[in-house]
């Protein structure tokens, strides 16, 4: 439980951070919340020479209007999510998904950002996130860009962000309204989603005028639910209608995890069930 | 226990592709990682290969062996690689099958992965996934080795 020696970074400002990186490259890691890094480094499964702490990074641990929309910079924690009065008026499906992850202690250091640069498949942010379209601002050595979360996230724990690259905040494009929801079943140690879906729909009327829907923990990456949502839109929501939708959860993806802690088909199961739970839940909040 | 399968089309013919699946080179460029790849005896290589995931990186030493040949039909590629963090062994069935179209083939395999070690204790939920995203890449950069 003793890591290899590294070197401690904290950079006083974002430059001095990314030059940091630019010089070690692949033998330098970010630390933010810490909360999955610190775990792999300790089992010693990561072994980087240099470490650099961005938590304490002036600017970054807030929350802010952007645009439409707001911004959650790589500092801001899960707990912040859960109380920021911003994110609650703004985009409540945000702050409905952060208390259900980990327990007190995690959700007190660990961040939104570190989060999905991790790219755990059970993690639950990328569900939200992905039917929220958020962008994610990177920064490095020749500038910015700007990746939406789809394209940022490659499978499991693999993602397009370079070594010396440094993602900077979250970008949620618009307001959303309050009829939104995230359901997941917990592994019961750590909390991570056995599977999780995340709702964001829109009504007119009695009818769905626009649906999304991410779903995390059941394949290799989360992922839109791109046909339910179309057999939805436009549809009225009766049970009915969902429960039958919700059956095209098995078509969405081929690759369905197994583990021991579900077989692919409990997975594929969780999933459709979930899916009922969250359009419902998000029809009646 | 890891238990993966799956299968791909390669546009070469059985008899093309059975030679090339056994050439070090092209082993050693297709395996992920792979540092290193020496023969040591009748279809017996011993690797060294830098396996990772985001964060997650390990070294390991092992040897690849092939067996059960029947040409350009089926063999069997068995793997031992042990490293700080854990080991794996495993066998993988790969069936070499005539596709319908002309010049190409099916590569069908079915792996049985046995991980133990600190990675098998805490990772054993990303062990699958890792498997098949390591099969996966050794199809994509066999794909890339015939059209060069
Ligand atoms: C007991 C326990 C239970 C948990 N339960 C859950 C759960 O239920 N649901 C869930 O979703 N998660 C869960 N987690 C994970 C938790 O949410 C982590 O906090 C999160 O995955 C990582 O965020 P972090 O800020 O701690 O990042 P760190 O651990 O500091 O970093 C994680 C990775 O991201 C990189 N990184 C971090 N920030 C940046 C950045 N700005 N730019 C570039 N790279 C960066 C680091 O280099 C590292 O590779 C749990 C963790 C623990 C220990």
């Amino acid at each position: 439980m003793i890591p290899v020696a590294f070197d401690y970074h904290r950079p006083r400002t974002l430059e001095e951070a990314v030059d940091i990186l630019r010089q070690y490259g692949d033998e330098a890691k970010v630390l933010a919340g810490g909360h999955s890094l610190i775990p792999a480094l300790k089992l010693r499964l990561a072994a980087p020479k240099v470490v650099v702490d961005i938590s304490r990074l002036p600017g970054l641990s807030e929350v802010r209007r952007s645009g439409s929309g707001l911004s959650i910079g790589a500092g801001v924690t899960h707990h912040q999510l859960m109380v920021d009065p911003l994110i609650a008026k703004l985009c409540p499906l945000i702050a409905r998904t952060a208390p259900e992850i980990g327990d007190v202690q995690v959700r007190n250091l660990g961040t939104l950002v570190g989060s999905i640069c991790h790219a755990d498949p059970a993690a639950d942010w990328p569900a939200p996130l992905l039917a929220l379209e958020a962008q994610v601002v990177i920064v490095g050595p020749e500038g910015e860009r700007t990746l939406h979360i789809n394209e940022f996230i490659e499978g499991m724990l693999t993602t397009r962000l370079a070594g010396h690259e440094i993602v900077r905040e979250v970008v949620i494009p618009r307001a959303y309204p309050a009829s939104c929801a995230y359901k997941k079943i917990r592994q019961s140690a750590s909390g991570f989603a056995i599977a999780g879906v995340a709702v964001q729909l829109e009504k007119k009327n009695r009818k769905c005028s626009s649906i999304a829907i991410g779903v995390t923990g059941v394949a290799q990456r989360a992922f839109r639910a791109r046909l339910i949502e179309k057999s939805l839109q436009g549809a009225e929501l009766d049970e009915k209608t969902i429960a039958q939708a919700a059956r095209q959860v098995t078509e969405e993806v081929n690759d369905f995890l197994s583990d021991l802690h579900a077989s692919a088909a409990y997975r594929a199961a969780l999933a459709q069930v979930l899916v009922q739970r969250a359009v419902l839940a998000a029809l009646a909040a | 226990m890891i238990e993966f399968k799956g299968s791909h089309i390669i546009s070469r013919s059985r008899q093309e592709l059975w030679p090339i699946l056994q050439d070090p080179a092209v082993l050693k460029r297709c395996i992920p990682g792979c540092e290193e790849l020496v023969l040591n005896g009748e279809h017996l290589y011993d690797v060294r290969l830098k396996v990772g995931f985001g964060m997650i990186k390990g070294s390991f030493q092992g040897t690849v062996q092939l067996t059960n040949m029947v040409e350009p039909e089926r063999y069997v590629l068995n793997i031992k690689a042990e490293g700080r963090t854990g080991f794996a062994h495993g066998t993988t069935r790969i069936q070499l099958l005539p596709h319908p179209s002309p010049a190409a083939t099916e590569i069908r395999f079915e792996s049985h992965l046995q991980v133990g070690g600190m990675i098998a204790s805490v990772g054993a939920r990303l062990c699958q996934g890792a498997a098949r995203m390591l099969a996966e890449q050794f199809f994509r950069e066999l794909e890339k080795c015939l059209r060069n």
